[in-house]
């Protein structure tokens, strides 16, 4: 048995079973004869699903949009803990680490097919009026200043924070648009594109994926959403 | 025997040949308007699905592409029919009054149509309610619109009565809320019942964190406190059921692990005279 600790493809020998921990369940892979691969998704000693893949390889990656409500969930939701306040002008990079669903893709000659998706903890929130504001996923967060270690099952959203205002700005929510997101990982860590906060006042924000990676040797994730840059900004408009 | 010959020599005169390939040019150019029409229908659908855009509004531009593409050869068939602007306007005229008399209620539901999809008060996948039908919206026409009932049933209600009628539409809103009264018997911690409460809310998945969910006390009932939940959930309908449903569950299983009893209605009844009872033994009968 190996027991994986990151995201990426998994090597399982013929005949051989592999099997790890990810959000409390347990995923099983089984190389049957070298050609196929049964995996098995079991929770509380329950098996829950269970399917046979005919290829060699699979992967695990962070999949940081899924459509389980019925809703395309576009939009995370993040409430700090302990809200911050910007002087006026200031910049800072902050770091913050949240659950995220998991991906198990079949692999081959650098095709992904979903296989399956292993749902983390969740509660929704809707940023805004009742009629008229969006539905995300939501967490409450504690940013941080350095990069934090993030093991499978969790990835790391990378803000780059600007006071664009002539005033002070107390910081205590973000709406991220997840539909373009670049993923990448550096050193085993899953990590967001650059996220571009620009505070315009207590009131309204931009928030602007930034289309680049926070470090340059980062290797991209191939197997994400890619929707022809659609919702690449959001403006917040019911405050920060 | 003259009728036929005058028919015969109309036949072979140009005229009559004339009059034949015109309504020739007129079948042909609808036909071949119908064709492009059907076909840009389904190629503007299907492109504006794979960009992403919702269904509704793929249907919707796909139709009013279709439609122009039809009263566009219709107009190049009345040209080619040798009608001029003068005749057409007259011919218009008093087509239109007759119609407009005849057909009444199919052109209010044909302009509500058009209503339909400029102001889009309904899309094709809303929940909504009119007239009594509670269902999802799977089509909206140009003189009627189709709703599946949650019961399966397809019904088809005359566009009309989106613009007269009252809709309720619970797809529009990003949330929707769950009411909940919940009855403790008199002994209970009120405090310690709603700390419990607040704790299911707070972990089950589907009741938002955002506009938090609100307890209170209702009232003090007959039989017991009632103590009121109003919880935000998504609008989805089958997960504000799953949801409600669910939280009663556990609520109950919560309050009993707790030792908090939730009451049967019950009745102190008490007699202004007290109540002379006999009693007979059925021995002494025996």
């Amino acid at each position: 048995m190996v027991i994986l600790v990151s995201y990426g493809e998994l090597v399982i020998e013929p005949h051989k079973s592999l099997e790890l921990r990810v959000h409390e369940k347990i995923l099983r892979f089984e190389n049957i004869n070298g050609q196929s691969i049964r995996y098995s998704r079991v929770y509380l000693d329950k098996v829950e699903f269970e399917t046979l893949i005919l290829g060699k390889y699979v992967a695990l990656y962070p999949c940081t949009i899924t459509n389980k409500i019925g809703h395309n969930e576009s939009y995370l939701y993040l409430r700090l803990i302990e809200p911050i306040s910007f002087a006026p002008g200031l910049s800072m990079r902050l770091y913050i680490k949240c659950p995220v669903d998991v991906g198990v893709y079949a692999v081959k000659d650098s095709t992904y097919g979903l296989v399956d998706i292993i749902e983390s903890s969740v509660k929704y929130a809707v940023y805004g009026a009742i009629d008229s504001g969006i539905l995300a996923r939501y967490f409450k967060v504690v940013p941080q200043r350095e990069l934090p270690l993030a093991g499978l099952g969790s990835m790391v959203y990378v803000l780059d924070i600007e006071n664009n205002s002539d005033s002070w700005i107390k910081f205590s929510r973000v709406i991220i648009p997840l539909a373009s997101m670049r993923v990448y990982l550096w050193k085993n860590i899953a990590i967001s594109e650059v996220v571009c906060v620009i505070l315009r006042s207590q009131r309204t924000a931009d928030v602007v994926l930034a289309n680049r990676s926070p470090y340059v040797d980062a290797y991209e994730l191939p197997v994400l959403p890619k929707q022809a840059l659609k919702y690449t900004t959001y403006s917040m408009k019911w405050g920060v | 025997m003259l009728n036929l010959t005058n028919i015969l020599s109309f036949i072979e005169s140009t005229l009559f040949i004339d009059v034949l390939l015109r309504i020739a040019y007129v079948v042909v150019t609808i036909t071949i308007g119908y064709v492009i029409a059907k076909n840009v229908y389904v190629r503007v659908d299907k492109y504006l699905r794979e960009r992403g855009y919702p269904i509704s509004t793929a249907i919707a531009t796909a139709k009013i592409a279709y439609i122009s593409i039809i009263i566009v050869s219709i107009f190049i068939a009345v040209g080619i029919a040798g009608i001029g602007v003068q005749g057409l306007a007259l011919a218009g005229t008093v087509t239109g009054l007759v119609l407009g008399l005849a057909l009444q209620p199919t052109l209010s539901n044909f302009f509500a149509g058009l209503l339909l999809f400029t102001e889009r008060p309904v899309k094709i996948g809303d929940l909504i309610e009119i007239e009594g039908f509670k269902g999802y919206v799977i089509d909206i026409g140009i003189l009627s619109t189709k709703i599946r009932k949650i019961t399966g049933e397809i019904v088809r209600i005359p566009n009309e009565k989106f613009f007269t009628g009252n809709i309720v539409n619970y797809s529009r809103a990003a949330a929707r809320a769950i009411e909940l009264d919940v009855g403790i018997a008199y002994g209970s911690n009120i405090s310690k019942a709603i700390d419990v409460i607040k704790r299911i809310l707070m972990e089950y998945p589907y009741v938002l964190a955002e506009p938090e969910p609100v307890i209170w006390v209702e009232q003090l009932g007959n039989s017991s406190i009632v103590i009121k939940i109003r919880a935000w959930t998504l609008p989805n309908i089958s997960l504000w059921i799953k949801t409600k449903s669910e939280l009663l569950r556990i609520i109950k299983e919560k309050l009993d692990a707790e030792g908090i009893e939730i009451p049967f209605p019950q009745h102190v009844i008490w007699f202004r005279t007290p109540l002379k009872l006999s009693t007979e033994s059925i021995a002494e009968e025996s």
